[in-house]
């Protein structure tokens, strides 16, 4: 798993509440109840949440880029919408999870810089999400609760076990996906 | 691209000298004072690394950004606290009482800032190098330091694992502002930034 800048978490550190994991930018983690995960500061990037209930597994990537071009095969699957979204499916499946039982919530896209002319329908964080959503679908993955879009940054704190999302930005109340 | 050689580091920190010097003596007669430039700091992050460079993930901050077109390509990035982007508002002759950029007087006092300073660094760099670098209009976000730089690293993650930042903050004399720029040129252009540096020197 580590060639797909995946890295597992969870089960071992099992006294008291652990701290959420950061998945950094370009890269997805696998984690099992109790573990939490977080992704801190996310603007044009996508955040894609994979969760099987029954196996209480979560595999939460950080998207940079929607498509994985021929030049760039030798970068990380974790960047690329394209790439990461099989990638994490393949990741959570081989460690118990069923395809049949994953779903999804995909946060953040937003479009984080104003200029004085109307925003870009094609900001990279409009792309993102667009590339995200193809790659689920082509794998039959349903997408359960979205927050995206817009011109502010988010913070996502999941708890792997039962697939919760916390969803944070400045200035705004605290959502529940 | 990922190892630069002292001579190397040495080219990109005259780069920031020669371009914040030449913004920081522009942003002096913005706000009425003098503002001096600390060290320049050149280095090549892992791309995870850099929202921390920015002061960490979370952190609130205003940003101005201007994309780099030309002969060189790449990234000019202003950040600075919000008190001190009020404050900065306030010389400029702006009322405002808090930090919304959604505030159209605010948010165009800002913008006309990151033209300044934006266009007078680039240009003092483009003729160092003897190469075109167009600065594109500004963009203002205030954000998480990391929701704002991942933009930026869209732009570079295709092409390479590190993002080459130079770095520079500059504070005024006899008052409290302070800020950053933030240079970073796309992978593809820094080869040639490079040889043109070893040109000048």
């Amino acid at each position: 798993m580590s060639s797909g800048g995946g890295v597992i978490a969870g089960a071992q550190h099992l006294q008291g509440m652990p701290e959420p994991l950061t998945v950094s930018i370009g890269e997805f983690r696998l984690a099992a109840a109790p573990q939490r995960l977080a992704i801190h500061g996310l603007g044009s990037c996508v955040a894609v949440l994979l969760h099987d209930a029954d196996a209480r597994l979560s595999c939460l990537g950080h998207i940079l880029l929607p498509e994985q071009r021929a030049e760039e095969r030798h970068r990380p699957p974790g960047r690329f919408a394209s790439t990461a979204v099989p990638a994490m499916l393949e990741a959570l499946c081989a460690h118990g999870a069923r395809r049949n039982r994953v779903v999804a919530k995909v946060v953040g896209g937003a479009q984080m810089f104003q200029y004085e002319r109307p925003p870009d329908p094609r900001s990279v964080g409009n792309r993102n999400l667009e590339a995200t959503l193809t790659a689920l679908g082509r794998l039959a993955i349903r997408v359960d609760a979205e927050d995206t879009g817009g011109t502010h940054g988010r913070t996502v704190l999941v708890d792997a076990g039962s697939g919760r999302m916390e969803v944070r930005a400045l200035r705004v109340t605290v959502k529940v996906l | 691209m990922n190892r630069l050689t002292d001579s190397d580091l040495d080219g990109l920190r005259e780069v920031s000298n020669i371009g914040a010097g030449n913004a920081a003596g522009a942003l002096s007669q913005v706000i009425g004072d003098v503002v001096s430039l600390e060290v320049p700091v050149v280095r090549a992050l892992g791309l995870q690394e850099v929202p921390a460079a920015l002061g960490g993930a979370e952190q609130r901050v205003v940003a101005l950004r201007l994309g780099i077109h030309g002969e060189l390509r790449g990234n000019l990035l202003i950040v600075l606290s919000p008190p001190d982007a009020l404050e900065m508002v306030h010389r400029m002759g702006v009322q405002a009482e808090e930090l919304d950029p959604s505030e159209p007087m605010l948010a165009s006092a800002l913008r006309e800032l990151g033209n300044i300073l934006g266009s007078t660094y680039l240009s003092a760099v483009s003729q160092l190098v003897h190469r075109s670098l167009v600065p594109s209009v500004p963009g203002l976000a205030v954000d998480m330091a990391g929701a704002v730089v991942d933009l930026l690293l869209t732009e570079i993650a295709g092409a390479s694992d590190h993002a080459t930042v130079i770095e520079t903050s500059f504070r005024e004399k006899d008052g409290s502002i302070r800020g950053k720029f933030f240079l970073l040129p796309d992978p593809s252009s820094l080869p040639r930034l490079l040889q043109c540096l070893r040109g000048v020197a």
